[in-house]
């Protein structure tokens, strides 16, 4: 069964979406960008950050550029963290729990180890 | 999460949540993590409901009196029992967010998430499906994603690889 990817980190993520949508393995995106599977690989990892202006070259490589923009602050995350630590210790472990336990019951579903 | 479950009453149930916009006949589609959720897609389990409502009028009118049944307050970062705020059909059509908790969880509302035009085009291709006790519209795996890529968020960046497998197992 094929793992499901996914990365710890943005940078790391960037790539892997590229990688993706461009349907390209490790080796051809890093033959195109200069640079080695190894080095991509330990970007998807999350054991290597590359500097933006490599992070910008190797999602050229693959077919995109990086748009940033700036947009007003929205509180969600904070607000939803508030309510979340309301909540007794316990019930945060045991949702924890069920989260990893959905996750891994939803992957084996869709045939990724 | 079923009902037969251990809940702490103020952790995110969304069959309560649901069967109140149900019965105030309230149209909406539910987006973000539970609609990944319902869909099989392998992300953490969401602690919120986000939902994109139907901005007709009345249906506004219907979605505030589900919003007061279920008690929603306005969620805060440092008020964990959120803001009480008093609405309407009108005042709600005057904001694109609403960021809410209820007595049971938290809910948020979308009126037209990132690179979508709100409900009327996730409609066309949300399925009707059965979760939670009862039947929802829920948005395609496509548009979620569409949504995901326009919003750009860092979480947004996280999740699109998986979504991404995903379609190509649900949909190759």
């Amino acid at each position: 069964m094929p793992q499901l990817l996914s990365s710890p980190t943005i940078p790391g993520s960037l790539i892997l979406q590229a990688r993706l949508r461009a349907k390209l393995s490790q080796r051809a995106l890093a033959a195109r960008a200069g640079t080695s599977q190894s080095t991509i690989a330990a970007y998807e990892r999350g054991t290597k950050d590359p500097t933006y202006q490599t992070l910008s070259r190797i999602l050229r490589a693959a077919g995109f550029d990086l748009r940033l923009r700036l947009t007003p602050h929205d509180d969600h995350d904070e607000s939803l963290t508030t309510w979340r630590e309301s909540l007794p210790a316990a019930t945060r472990k045991r949702f924890q729990r069920r989260q990893a336990e959905a996750v891994n019951r939803a992957k084996k579903a869709l045939g990724f180890t | 999460m079923t009902s037969e479950e251990e809940r702490e009453p103020r952790e995110l149930d969304p069959e309560a949540i649901l069967a109140v916009l149900n019965r105030h006949d309230v149209g909406f589609v539910v987006i973000g993590g539970l609609a990944c959720e319902v869909r099989g897609i392998p992300l953490p389990r969401t602690e919120d409901l986000d939902i994109t409502p139907d901005r007709d009028e009345a249906n506004l009118v219907r979605l505030s009196g589900a919003l007061t049944e279920l008690n929603a307050r306005i969620r805060a970062s440092g008020v964990p029992d959120g803001l009480a705020f008093s609405h309407s059909g009108r005042s709600l059509a005057a904001a694109r967010v609403w960021n809410l908790v209820t007595d049971h969880g938290p809910i948020d509302l979308a009126m037209v998430p990132d690179g979508t035009e709100g409900y009327e085009d996730l409609v066309r291709e949300a399925q009707d499906i059965e979760a939670f006790g009862v039947t929802v519209a829920v948005a395609s795996l496509r548009d979620l994603i569409r949504s995901k890529e326009a919003a750009g968020r860092e979480k947004d960046v996280e999740h699109l690889p998986i979504l991404y497998q995903s379609l190509q197992k649900l949909e190759p």
